[in-house]
């Protein structure tokens, strides 16, 4: 199977090309989106515990229940 | 200040899709240039962003931007050092046949110092995830003159079919 083609506009000449890519820049195309979606799954479980904290925090100071100091720091700006 | 735009070379994508759209050869007879790009993803879900170097190098960008969706967060935070993470633009699941926006300005890219960059865009996703709108300022701490530039994905396979890009050199006289 082809590796996925480039597609190059050269800006001095106007001449456009489609050109397979290596499978250098193949490997690196995959090596940099595998550390993209680390890079998110690790931001979507750091959001996902600031909003649990978040909901603990708002539901004991409804309840008169004390915060923890980490709840309470949600709730600070 | 730049007065005078000059459209240096457009492309659209074709039948033959692509993870990455290159100009090069980029003359350096203008002050600044300016990138504008609407594009969409193939990517599954939710949203894919557009990376973007110069001179095919994965190192030496800095910067900083501010995220805001349309669910009420808003996220502050650094670009990677291996590439500008510019533009969120939209992907499959999204709105069938909008594409996501952006423009991206570089000053001084031909000076022998190092080149500074500001770029705005966004996308939506009403159909199954928020909006985002990032807008970021950075630099690239290079001093070699910028001759090409790169635009790849940072999840996706394929830019689709339709995804256009324009790159002007700006003249300040």
């Amino acid at each position: 199977m082809p590796n996925p083609t480039r597609l190059e506009v050269n800006c001095t000449t106007g001449i456009e090309s489609i050109i397979e890519m290596t499978d250098a820049e193949v490997a690196q195309m995959e090596s940099d989106r595998a550390a993209y979606l680390a890079h998110m799954a690790e931001e979507d479980a750091a959001k996902a515990a600031k909003d649990a904290l978040k909901a603990s925090a708002r539901a004991k100071l409804v309840s008169g229940t004390p915060l923890t100091e980490e709840e309470a720091a949600t709730l600070v700006i | 200040m730049a007065n005078t735009y000059y459209l240096l070379q457009s492309t659209t994508v074709g039948a033959t899709t692509t993870p990455t759209i290159e100009f090069t050869a980029i003359p350096s007879t203008y002050t600044d240039l300016k990138l504008v790009l609407s594009a969409r993803s193939n990517y599954a879900t939710v949203v894919d962003a557009v990376n973007v170097t110069f001179n095919n190098s994965t190192s030496g960008y800095a910067g900083n931007f501010i995220q805001v969706s349309s669910d009420n967060s808003v996220v502050g935070a650094t670009v990677g050092a291996s590439a500008i993470q510019a533009f969120m633009i939209d992907v499959a699941d999204c709105t069938a046949n909008v594409f996501g926006t952006g423009e991206m300005y570089i000053s001084g890219y031909a000076l022998s110092t190092y080149k500074g960059i500001s770029a705005e865009g966004g996308m939506e996703n009403q159909a199954n995830a928020p909006a985002y709108k990032r807008c970021l300022s950075g630099f690239w701490s290079n001093t070699a003159a910028i001759t090409s530039i790169q635009l790849s994905l940072a999840l996706g396979t394929s830019f689709v079919q339709y995804t256009t890009a324009y790159l002007y050199g700006v003249k300040n006289a």
